[in-house]
């Protein structure tokens, strides 16, 4: 196997790109020479392999697209559900008629104003919205790490300090590789959720908005996270980016309450219509 | 979206088109398997098979899209399911698509499973090799061999001189199948 053979000529073989006389006298050396044929068969496989490894990525790419926009589907149906049921609790406790009233001129208010705002695409909504959040755990993983008792966590909190870091540094490739590492080592540490939040945000900033999706909508699921509302937007942007309006639509109407989020979810909502 | 952008953009593996093609063509394509004794997971699991031939079909720059990909992802689709039925009934035939229509379906014997089996796992034992390699050598390759890209297309995508990328190919290549000996070598292929 150390002969050295002609790459080029084998796959003009294989690819049936040789003219009669080289043909033919390829044939004939298959037929002599000790290994060639051997080595042909061998180039073919490598290069049905080849071509099966480009398919193997794409099969990933396309899991990972058709688990986020299942997941996208679940919870703009689970968003919706919340904001019927928060409606029918307004309309519960009796509408009158002044309050249509009110709420008909706000309307008009909204649609007089909304009528001077040029609308945005989703690209630039994206894109003059979306500012990367301070770090807000590494002070929390710090005080813990000062609280006795918590020898056994240390080694954790000391790895999940050290992934934050070089998020303040603003190296997203390597923050999302770290907490990503982190979560997978310590999934049950109290800090997981935020972890996963903040790796999601690394992700967008490496332009990996499929792996943010993901992450993102999970923590919108994840029961008594503190940092909700900010996953909940900063997903609406996200899907704003890879597409998703319907989902984003969704997402920024669910804010419009929200104490942080409220006021640029109703602009951004406006400038979407 | 207009077929050639979902195209070209599926050539890149961009996931917008593969979203696209999910919201275009999977009721359809999930509603016939359903309809044919299949089950959501079923459907699930023939339509990301029929988005790999789609992928593989397109990725080769010489390939002409004749048909509306639509059509054209509902016949791999329908294909693909009609194949899975007849193994699981396992009558020994299968349907294989004429590259030449890309419509019609020939009826083949499948007499060459036990065959086929063994290379498939050692174009799985390259594909991982291949997953491994170092620096830009799985780019080269991939690009050269699957994308049917010219060295000098190669050179330009990649920021290399055409001689270069030509190098690059060679070396690669050696590389690779040095370690699939390595490889056939331990598990006695």
């Amino acid at each position: 196997m150390d002969k050295n053979y002609n790459i080029d000529e084998i796959e003009n073989f294989l690819n049936q790109e040789m003219s009669a006389e080289d043909l033919s006298s390829f044939k004939e050396r298959l037929a002599q020479e000790d290994g060639l044929q051997e080595e042909v068969d061998f180039h073919a496989t490598i290069v049905e392999g080849i071509k099966q490894s480009a398919e193997l990525d794409f099969r990933a790419l396309v899991q990972d697209t058709r688990k986020a926009m299942l997941q996208e589907e679940n919870t703009a149906a689970k968003v919706v559900d919340l904001n019927q049921n928060s409606k029918s609790r307004v309309r519960s406790l009796g509408s009158s008629r002044i309050v249509a009233i009110a709420a008909s001129l706000a309307l008009l208010l909204v649609a007089a104003w909304w009528v001077f705002l040029s609308p945005m695409s989703p690209e630039r909504a994206f894109a003059s919205n979306f500012t990367t959040p301070k770090d807000v755990l590494s002070a929390e993983v710090a005080s813990r790490l000062e609280e006795t008792g918590f020898a056994n966590n240390q080694a954790a909190l000391q790895q999940l300090q050290e992934a934050m870091l070089t998020y303040q540094n603003d190296n997203f490739e390597q923050a999302q590789q770290q907490l990503d590492a982190f979560q997978a080592q310590y999934p049950n540490n109290e800090f997981a959720a935020q972890a996963a939040y903040y790796e999601a945000l690394s992700a967008i900033n490496t332009s990996d908005y499929e792996t943010a999706q993901v992450k993102l909508l999970d923590l919108v699921d994840t029961p008594n996270f503190a940092l909700q509302s900010d996953a909940k937007w900063y997903l609406a942007l996200n899907s704003l980016h890879i597409g998703n309006i319907e989902l984003a639509k969704t997402l920024l109407d669910s804010l419009q309450s929200d104490s942080k989020h409220g006021t640029a979810a109703q602009g951004l909502l406006r400038r979407l219509r | 979206m207009e077929t050639s952008t979902i195209v070209e953009q599926l050539r890149t593996g961009n996931q917008q088109a593969i979203r696209s093609l999910y919201q275009i063509s999977f009721p359809e394509c999930a509603s016939f398997i359903k309809k044919n004794n299949g089950t959501n997971n079923d459907a699930e699991d023939c339509f990301q098979e029929a988005l790999v031939v789609l992928y593989r079909k397109v990725s080769d720059s010489n390939f002409q899209l004749t048909s509306n990909i639509k059509t054209f992802l509902y016949g791999i689709t329908r294909n693909l399911w009609l194949n899975e039925l007849r193994k699981r009934s396992k009558s020994g035939l299968k349907l294989v698509m004429d590259e030449q229509s890309d419509r019609e379906y020939i009826l083949t014997a499948d007499d060459q499973v036990e065959q086929k089996q063994e290379e498939e796992v050692k174009h799985k034992l390259i594909a991982q090799a291949i997953q491994r390699m170092q620096g830009n050598c799985k780019d080269v390759l991939i690009n050269f061999y699957f994308k049917k890209m010219s060295l000098r297309e190669i050179a330009a995508k990649m920021g290399f001189t055409e001689q270069y990328a030509k190098k690059r190919r060679y070396k690669c290549m050696e590389s690779l199948k040095q370690k699939v000996r390595t490889e056939y070598a331990t598990l006695g292929l």
